[in-house]
């Protein structure tokens, strides 16, 4: 784990802006906030770790003080460390199980025909939620029965004959739930002219197992993932906003691994495209007569990086498309947070307003650039949700 | 990006000069560091079209190479991306927020690095008396009478300031936006 830095906290003026924009703070008054969760802690529990509170296990990882602080204090960073640090593991089977991403997504998605009926029992649900400690309630995601890795391998050869490339660092989700996203970004790609590799080795990026309290094996996988992306030629593009940000920023703020590869090379595939557009090195040609009506919902972590202006530049492009951008709020699902049985309730009242936006809009489609967020919008509104990279890929000709 | 209108804000009034802009017809970009990204006049400013930066920090600029325009500003965020714009309005805001920084003997502009008003005595900053009118307040970027922000002591051709990043509590809002629209 990194090192407490100490000038960091103590930039922090006590403005308590960051305690106005925690979405927990609105829901869960067991929270003590952002800034004492935060800076003011940390003061304390330097002192002695007999004085770190429990309650900032409520802490989302959302990152949204940080965005607001204007002394620029690395809350979400400071209070994820002190997690990792003092907390006492709680429920350490089930978070493992949701952590372990790479296992389970492996196992379930080989069992898919299987697991997933299985998985959608209402006795599945009961069991695993009394016995487990998933919440029964929570929209789970389906398993792919073709994983995106091997689907990969049976276009492979075409992508070879392409003379320029990108790598795609897919992750869990395109893996083993939602292949069709990594099909819709090969398919964009090779229509901007490029072909699709995919990296030496992959794992999951870890993020959830940073949220769950799995340091070792969150920096097995950060180790892995980095020598990958080192090796690649050219840039690593991903489609997934929290992928991006552990990548490039969590595995040297929380991990304390050098990322610099990273940083030079992941790029979301969002920027990568508008960049070229921007130069005019790339043309989209779209189809004629589109009448889409949509809205984007940003996600915290693509706010944290300010990438939802590539998103919302591209998404501006398409003609036909009438789209109008949400307040940013919180959805309330951070990851693996509101699968939590414990959780389940709080996450989905802080989502509450979100899911009335979207209700109101009377948008055909939500477009979100987060796989977490588009479960949680989906189950909060029975609406569909899709990746602008899946938009960008139906609507080009 | 090619907008019409960067405004590097911060400053209390960014949002609603960018709504007003927008609703002028100019493609507007706002960047703001840090303060809640939820103000309702930023959100309105958002929700009426207007592209957004929010918590985001220009961190290079671009200069002609006389030094007379500023060609293009880059963020923390977007890295490489060259955000460019016909006019850039600095209301980036004043201390707090860090539209103006201080050190023990000056007082400086951080993002362009434009013509500050301050005084060199730093004994005077502040009146001891804590209700007295205080010196500092009065410092900030000094405008032209085209509203654009000096360098050097000559103005810069695209770039124009206001807000409370402004010295002595000037508001130019009006006259700018008669320039700018």
């Amino acid at each position: 784990m990194q090192e407490n830095n100490l000038t960091d906290f103590q930039q922090c003026l006590k403005c308590n802006i960051c305690t106005e924009v925690c979405p927990m703070m609105e829901v869960n008054p067991d929270y003590p906030g952002p800034k004492q969760a935060g800076p003011d802690g940390e003061r304390y529990r330097l002192k002695d770790p007999a004085f770190f509170d429990k309650s900032i296990k409520y802490c989302l990882n959302c990152k949204r003080c940080e965005v607001a602080c204007p002394s620029g204090v690395k809350v979400g960073d400071i209070i994820t460390r002190a997690k990792l640090r003092y907390a006492h593991p709680e429920h350490q089977l089930r978070n493992f199980a949701l952590s372990s991403t790479d296992l389970v997504g492996g196992l379930a998605s080989t069992f898919a025909p299987v697991a997933n009926p299985v998985l959608g029992l209402p006795l599945t649900r009961q069991v695993m939620d009394s016995v487990v400690g998933v919440s029964s309630k929570a929209n789970m995601p389906s398993y792919a029965e073709k994983r995106f890795e091997k689907w990969f391998s049976s276009i492979e050869e075409t992508q070879s004959r392409y003379e320029k490339k990108v790598n795609y660092f897919h992750g869990c989700y395109v893996n083993y739930n939602y292949p069709e996203l990594g099909q819709d970004f090969v398919k964009l790609m090779n229509a901007c002219g490029y072909g699709v590799r995919l990296l030496d080795k992959q794992k999951c990026c870890g993020v959830a197992m940073i949220a769950n309290g799995f340091v070792q094996q969150a920096k097995k996988a950060a180790r892995t993932n980095l020598a990958s992306i080192e090796k690649a030629e050219g840039p690593v593009l991903t489609t997934s906003s929290s992928c991006t940000l552990t990548l490039r920023e969590e595995y040297e703020g929380i991990l304390g691994q050098d990322c610099s590869a990273a940083k030079e090379k992941v790029c979301l595939a969002v920027k990568w495209l508008y960049d070229r557009i921007d130069r005019g090195e790339i043309r989209l040609a779209f189809k004629k007569g589109l009448k889409i009506k949509a809205v984007y919902h940003t996600p915290c972590h693509m706010q944290r990086m300010g990438t939802q202006f590539y998103t919302i530049e591209l998404l501006k492009l398409i003609p036909g498309l009438e789209l109008s951008v949400l307040e940013q709020k919180c959805c309330g699902i951070a990851g693996t947070f509101g699968f939590k049985k414990e959780n389940y309730e709080l996450s989905q009242k802080i989502g509450a307003s979100l899911f009335e936006d979207i209700r109101a809009s009377k948008a055909q489609m939500v477009i979100t650039d987060c796989e977490t967020c588009k479960w949680q919008i989906e189950g909060g509104t029975g609406m569909k949700v899709y990746n602008p990279i899946t938009l960008l890929a139906s609507v080009i000709e | 990006m090619r907008a019409d209108v960067i405004i590097i804000g911060g400053g209390q009034q960014d949002a609603a000069l960018a709504t007003r802009l927008l609703e002028a017809g100019k493609k507007v970009l706002l960047i703001f560091e840090g303060r809640k990204s939820e103000d309702r006049s930023r959100e309105e400013f958002r929700a009426k079209g207007g592209s957004l930066l929010a918590g985001d920090k220009v961190c290079r600029v671009d200069w002609a190479e006389d030094g007379s325009r500023v060609e293009a500003i880059y963020t923390e965020g977007l890295e490489d991306t060259a955000l460019r714009a016909e006019a850039y309005v600095l209301c980036s805001g004043r201390f707090f927020i860090r539209g103006l920084l201080s050190e023990e003997d000056r007082v400086w502009e951080p993002v362009f690095g434009v013509d500050v008003k301050y005084l060199k005595d730093s004994s005077r900053w502040c009146d001891p008396d804590f209700f007295a009118p205080q010196p500092f307040d009065s410092f900030g970027v000094i405008p032209s009478e085209d509203c654009k922000a000096l360098k050097d002591g000559k103005e810069v051709e695209n770039l124009y300031v206001t807000g409370d990043i402004l010295c002595d509590g000037i508001d130019n809002t009006e006259e700018l936006c008669k320039r700018i629209i």
